[in-house]
């Protein structure tokens, strides 16, 4: 449930409200005036009242608000948003809980005819279609009458006010909002292109495991592979003892009858050649397994 | 919409991006990563088949045994294919096809299980994996 309450100045809700509510400012927080103003739209027309209210008072920090009356006639209010938000503080009103606020002069229309009204000690009266508030001196004299508050309609005219109006106002808030989203939009599209790029790379190597028979897990490939190097390391040792074997005519003497490799040892057979010249070769660079000299036959085996 | 407010908005929209921008941060080290495994897979993938081709392909290896004996003009070779083995004998060798033959072995790669080479015949064992 909505409750209403008449915001004044010195108002002071001693008690912390718990429902939501309307406020309706009393004229202390606004400035009321008739303007003839010769735009039809009104919103054309708001943007000239700024202009016409210089006349009366500096506008800097004040917002405004008209009402249409007639063709070319508008009631034009202007407010300070800080004095309401200051006034909702003083009386102990969580501007949270407000709904909408309205402006006393719109809503005691045809309600209260030419009588004064006693709103909290103070008096109000509609003085040449204007509200106002009564100078306590003259208050004394003239006779008011109570009126309930929490049951009156309010009217259609209301204002909606920003708390965060001192750092960044709406315009520049939706301007600055629009460029973060645009932006934010297209990284997003971005993003959306990588992952689709990414998503891509498991069907490529799917595709590669089979355009080169590569085995159904990595782990069979990798020791496989392993496998291959092995052997690729025993091979290059195979084909560097073979290669030494047979240049051995540029260190020693001798002639090279036959070479037999079995079993993981190479053996090279020599003729016309001293074992101990042909050891001194060998062992230049690798380790003899076995050698012996045999009717005029060197033999050397080498452990590949 | 009125009703908004426009630090809230505007915060929103500056968070928003912040996850845009982390998301695409997320998503460029996610294709990044992506990116080396392919490429790494790829190298493991080219060393496999090769490696594969030289010690696992008997059609591969047996070609290249026959341009060796082409190459070093031997003709009247043998060439066995068993399961695992290619056994290549050759007999009545002169010295310089001996030497030709040995020396396209040597540029080749070949797994030489048992060789035994004299001075006029060779009989070379290939193991295959």
């Amino acid at each position: 449930m909505t409750k209403t309450i008449f915001l004044q100045k010195d108002t002071n809700c001693a008690v912390a409200l718990s429902s939501n509510i309307d406020i309706i400012l009393s004229p202390e927080f606004y400035w009321v005036r008739l303007f003839d103003i010769p735009i039809a739209s009104k919103k054309e027309a708001l943007g000239v009242v700024p202009n016409l209210f210089e006349d009366f008072f500096d506008i800097e920090g004040y917002k405004f608000y008209i009402i249409k009356l007639e063709e070319y006639k508008y009631l034009c209010f202007a407010y300070k948003e800080q004095d309401v938000l200051d006034g909702l503080k003083s009386a102990n009103i969580d501007f949270k809980k407000v709904n909408n606020i309205y402006f006393a002069q719109n809503e005691f229309i045809g309600k209260i005819d030419d009588k004064a009204i006693l709103m909290d000690e103070n008096k109000f009266i509609y003085q040449d279609d204007v509200f106002i508030k009564i100078p306590s001196t003259l208050g004394l004299i003239i006779e008011s009458v109570d009126f309930d508050i929490s049951n009156i309609v309010l009217s259609k005219h209301k204002i909606s006010i920003n708390q965060s109006s001192k750092y960044i106002d709406t315009s520049s808030a939706y301007i600055l909002s629009s460029i973060f989203i645009v932006f934010s939009l297209v990284i997003f599209f971005k993003t959306y292109t990588i992952n689709k790029i990414t998503n891509q790379y498991p069907i490529k190597i799917e595709q590669l495991k089979k355009d080169y028979h590569l085995m159904s897990s990595m782990i069979q490939t990798k020791s496989l592979l392993k496998q291959y190097q092995k052997v690729s390391k025993k091979y290059e040792n195979t084909r560097g003892v073979l290669q030494y074997l047979i240049n051995f005519k540029q260190k020693t003497s001798g002639k090279l009858e036959s070479i037999e490799f079995k079993n993981g040892v190479m053996y090279g057979y020599f003729t016309n050649s001293n074992l101990n010249n042909m050891k001194i070769y060998i062992e230049k660079r690798y380790k003899i397994s076995s050698s012996s000299f045999k009717n005029g036959i060197v033999k050397i085996g080498i452990k590949i | 919409m009125k009703n908004i407010n426009p630090l809230f908005l505007t915060i929103s929209c500056i968070m928003i991006l912040f996850i845009a921008i982390f998301s695409q941060d997320s998503a460029k080290n996610n294709l990044e990563l992506q990116k080396k495994e392919f490429e790494e897979f790829k190298l493991l993938a080219v060393k496999y088949k090769t490696q594969k081709q030289s010690w696992s392909d008997k059609k591969v290896i047996t070609n290249t045994i026959q341009k060796i004996l082409k190459s070093s003009g031997i003709k009247n070779a043998n060439i066995i294919q068993k399961d695992k083995l290619i056994i290549v004998q050759m007999v009545s060798l002169n010295i310089t096809q001996i030497q030709k033959f040995i020396n396209n072995l040597l540029n080749e790669k070949i797994n030489i299980k048992k060789l035994d080479l004299t001075n006029n015949k060779i009989i070379l064992n290939i193991g295959l994996l």
